[in-house]
């Protein structure tokens, strides 16, 4: 992989895009993960320091690690920052109750604080045309499971919806930047969130820019390595940070290693044959043809995620008369 | 609920979108067709009509690969539970 040609694509389209768009810097929201800690990398590569803010958003339930290594990037790139804290505006959306509600129909004692609650997927992707199931689990604070149980479906999009207020939330946080500073916001969406629609519409998927969204999860942390991010950050596990109970977002991405979901990824986009996908993985080739028919369904059904809003187009109706 | 009804709530499930009834009644890999929400739904359906949850070890491929074989799942819980 050639980062210093993929550093140079990255960063040109930074300054070109800002120019087109007539913003003076970019906006990132910083969450101490490897997406958005490399794309201020690359932000702060493309146009230096000073053009760049980041804004660091923890509330209740986030990680304090998320917050320190945060903190951290802001001192080693030198840049602007803003902290806010989400959890007054959550608490006023009724973000948390409204999850909890939710939670409390299968664990009555259930205390937040005191119990964390994720989402697990289950599903054999390479093995198997089955779909996810969803399962509600629930941890004490040692890390306990004290409940794993399949989620009714309408108690799961209710979970969802008020879960999306955490990630539109901090939208919301870094276009008011963006517009207090007239600077661009930055998208810190990856290629394989981009493509299974692990991303909230109006959320972290809002941004007038995009950097990485090229890019497979597996090739970020070779990018961040050329580039001297931090190894905290290479190392930590990847985290949406969202709910409490959620360790990482390979139980959302069903299990696999990102080699796996990557190559399944590149099978899918054509960009190698399922024999190679099959020999960079170790798979038979028909489980690969598993994988990469069950990621073309999550495709698929993702495409609202990424299509923006439909209409006639953005053309005067009269050209339709 | 009877057999026929309850084949008829499948198929409302599966073909919400427009999906073409004629064309999941001669599926035989239905699994392959349905996303995660629609399988929640189609789990949901089947346990009102059977009055109980279907275990997890009964929710495999095999077990949805087709309406019929659904339908056959559907009557050996229902019968189990009697």
């Amino acid at each position: 992989m050639d980062t210093t040609k993929i550093r140079e694509i990255i960063t040109d389209h930074f300054r070109k895009t800002l120019k087109t768009l007539h913003r003076d810097g970019f906006v990132v929201g910083l969450s101490g993960g490897i997406d958005s800690t490399l794309t201020a990398h690359l932000a702060v590569e493309a146009m230096g320091p000073k053009k760049v803010l980041g804004v660091i958003m923890p509330e209740r339930e986030s990680s304090p690690e998320s917050k320190a290594l945060a903190m951290d990037l802001v001192r080693k790139l030198g840049i602007e920052h803003q902290e806010v804290d989400l959890t007054p505006s959550l608490e006023a959306l009724g973000a948390y109750e409204k999850r909890d509600k939710v939670v409390r129909r299968y664990l009555e004692s259930y205390t937040p604080g005191k119990h964390r609650v994720g989402i697990a997927l289950r599903q054999d992707l390479t093995g198997s045309s089955m779909p996810p199931l969803h399962y509600l689990t629930i941890e004490d604070e040692k890390g306990a499971l004290l409940l794993e149980e399949r989620i009714r479906l309408r108690d799961y999009t209710e979970l969802v919806a008020a879960t999306n207020f955490k990630q539109r939330s901090r939208a919301v946080q870094v276009y008011y930047w963006a517009d207090h500073y007239n600077y661009a916001v930055l998208g810190t969406t990856n290629r394989d969130e981009l493509l299974l629609g692990f991303f909230v519409k109006l959320g972290d998927g809002a941004a007038d820019v995009e950097g990485i969204e090229g890019m497979y999860k597996s090739e970020l942390y070779v990018l961040a390595k050329a580039m001297g991010v931090d190894q905290r950050v290479i190392d930590r596990t990847p985290t949406t940070d969202t709910l409490p109970g959620q360790k990482s977002q390979k139980g959302y991405f069903y299990g696999l290693d990102f080699n796996t979901l990557d190559t399944g990824l590149q099978v899918l986009e054509g960009l190698l044959t399922v024999k190679q996908g099959a020999e960079r993985t170790g798979l038979e080739e028909s489980q690969v043809k598993q994988l990469v028919d069950n990621l073309k369904r999550r495709n698929e059904t993702t495409t609202i995620l990424r299509a923006p809003p439909t209409g006639i187009g953005r053309t005067p109706l009269a050209q339709y008369l | 609920m009877n057999e026929s009804q309850l084949r008829e709530k499948i198929l409302d499930v599966v073909c919400e979108n427009g999906v073409d009834r004629q064309s999941i009644l001669a599926s035989q890999q239905l699994a392959g067709k349905i996303d995660s929400l629609k399988l929640l739904e189609l789990i949901e359906v089947l346990e009102d009509s059977i009055s109980r949850p279907i275990p997890e070890e009964e929710l495999t491929e095999d077990n949805f690969s087709s309406v019929p074989v659904i339908l056959q799942m559907a009557n050996r819980l229902a019968q189990g539970a009697r």
